[in-house]
């Protein structure tokens, strides 16, 4: 293993020698020794050490516990207070700051180096943690989904850079709002369903839902996914929203051009019908003057073509039921309404007489 | 003698109407689009028209409504004889002006007895 370094804050010039000795017994690196908070916080920026064992009482202005809170700020250094002092106050005060450890002088040998050992295992795991932690963070922001933890107030415990922009507000003005107070009430109502339902049943839901929000329709995919801590106790709803409305509107206008395009199939047919049926005309016409032996054969084709086209005249007809389906089921906004008249043939109450 | 104009953009409906109602003692005249047809109107009067409606550039509709506005030619009997099924607007919006219509492919005799009961109700 590594030799540790270890800054050593200590105003006893006498105290400080013989913990020099003590870590260095125990292999460990001294890197320096400071007798003030002032000279500590330098020389923790300066020899970047391990782990740093503070006295509380130092002499200057500073003293061990404010060092330790700018050191443990800026450099992330676990530190190990050491004191004569054990009144409650004290005690209090420094674990306030957050130490990895806390040893009464004077101090045994087996007692310093089992708490460096805790300390440093403590403070690797702790790196670790806030590794993982970033991590998901950097994930979270950066995805392109929404993503929001709702608490069980409704109100929004946190927001990635994608639901912010959603919101189209400050973070600031996003963190510990209610929900309500940031979405129109009916969105709000939506949103509370969902919420409510996965909490009573504990289970994630996955939705498609319609909002509409600053003026605009938007669809979203929500994922709301319920989270618990150990106990019970505190629950929250994280929803992940993937914004489909560009999808939706496609698959919108695509349903509307393929109406239009049957229209217009269909209308073909119609002049295609009329083009048929004037040879048809005439094959019948001659067959039936010419009265000659093949005259039954030739009518009973030439009723079969004529059923085919009827039927494509028919087609044109059952069209316009399916479209009318068709307008009905995606009708969300007035949009397609003015756009179906418009779609070309003569005529809204469209009927074709089957003769 | 009861004369038909036969109105349509395909020479051999012309000829083959022609003969059927030659067959079936009638006279007939025949214009091979709407603006013939409307030519031939203003010096002859027949006693019923034939009329197509897909034609171009003046489709029979045009035709129909142009025939209809002409005092001359107001009075006279219009069935529409198409290969195209009429729609139910055309229907209701031309409605009063023609008589009757066929779908295409028709009989001599369904032809026949058509005109003979159009012209025995007028």
């Amino acid at each position: 293993m590594e030799k540790k370094k270890i800054l050593v804050v200590e105003d006893e010039f006498v105290t400080a020698a013989a913990l020099r000795l003590c870590l260095e017994g125990m292999g460990c690196a001294v890197v320096g020794t400071a007798d003030t908070g002032e000279r500590a916080v330098k020389a923790a920026a300066e020899y970047k050490p391990d782990l740093i064992l503070m006295d509380i009482i130092l002499k200057g202005e500073m003293s061990g516990i404010t060092a330790a809170d700018i050191i443990r700020h800026q450099y992330d250094i676990p530190i190990i207070y050491f004191t004569g002092q054990s009144d409650e106050a004290t005690i209090n005060r420094a674990l306030e700051s957050e130490p990895f450890g806390y040893i009464v002088k004077p101090f045994e040998e087996k007692n310093l180096k089992s708490s460096i050992m805790m300390a440093l295992y403590k403070h690797s795991i702790d790196l670790k943690l806030k590794a993982s932690e970033e991590r998901y963070r950097t994930i979270a922001e950066l995805s392109d989904d929404g993503i929001f933890i709702i608490a069980n107030d409704y109100s929004v415990a946190y927001a990635n850079g994608s639901a912010v922009r959603i919101l189209n507000r400050k973070p600031t003005e996003i963190i510990d709002k209610s929900l309500n107070d940031l979405v129109p009430e009916e969105m709000f109502r939506q949103i509370r369903t969902v919420i409510d339902e996965v909490h009573a049943t504990n289970k994630s839901k996955q939705i498609r839902q319609e909002y509409r929000f600053g003026g605009c329709q938007l669809w979203f995919d929500t994922a709301a996914i319920p989270l618990t801590t150990a106990d019970d106790s505190i629950w929250q709803v994280m929803m992940i929203i993937h914004d489909i409305t560009d999808q939706v509107m496609l698959e919108e206008k695509m349903a509307r051009e393929g109406i239009t395009q049957l229209e217009k199939n269909m209308e073909q047919f119609q002049y295609l019908n009329d083009q048929i049926r004037n040879p048809l005309q005439v094959i019948t016409g001659l067959t039936m003057l010419e009265k000659g032996p093949y005259q039954e054969k030739i009518l009973e084709q030439a009723a079969m073509i004529d059923n085919l086209v009827s039927k494509l005249d028919m087609g044109w007809y059952n069209s316009e039921k399916v479209r009318n389906f068709l307008l009905r089921h995606y009708r969300h906004d007035g949009k397609i309404d003015n756009e179906a008249e418009t779609l070309g043939v003569p005529g809204q109450n469209r009927e074709v007489m089957i003769p | 003698m009861t004369t038909i104009l036969i109105v349509d953009d395909n020479p051999d409906i012309c000829e083959l109407f022609t003969t059927f109602l030659t067959l079936a003692g009638f006279s007939t005249l025949s214009a091979p689009g709407g603006e013939e047809c409307l030519e031939l109107l203003k010096k002859n009067h027949p006693d019923l028209i034939l009329l197509d409606i897909m034609m171009e550039p003046m489709d029979g509709w045009q035709t129909l409504t142009l025939i209809k506005n002409h005092p001359e030619s107001k009075d006279i009997p219009v069935m529409m004889v198409t290969g195209k099924a009429i729609m139910d607007s055309e229907q209701q919006k031309y409605s009063g002006k023609f008589e009757i219509y066929l779908m295409k492919p028709v009989t001599p005799t369904q032809l026949k007895e058509t005109i003979e009961d159009i012209l025995k109700s007028q």
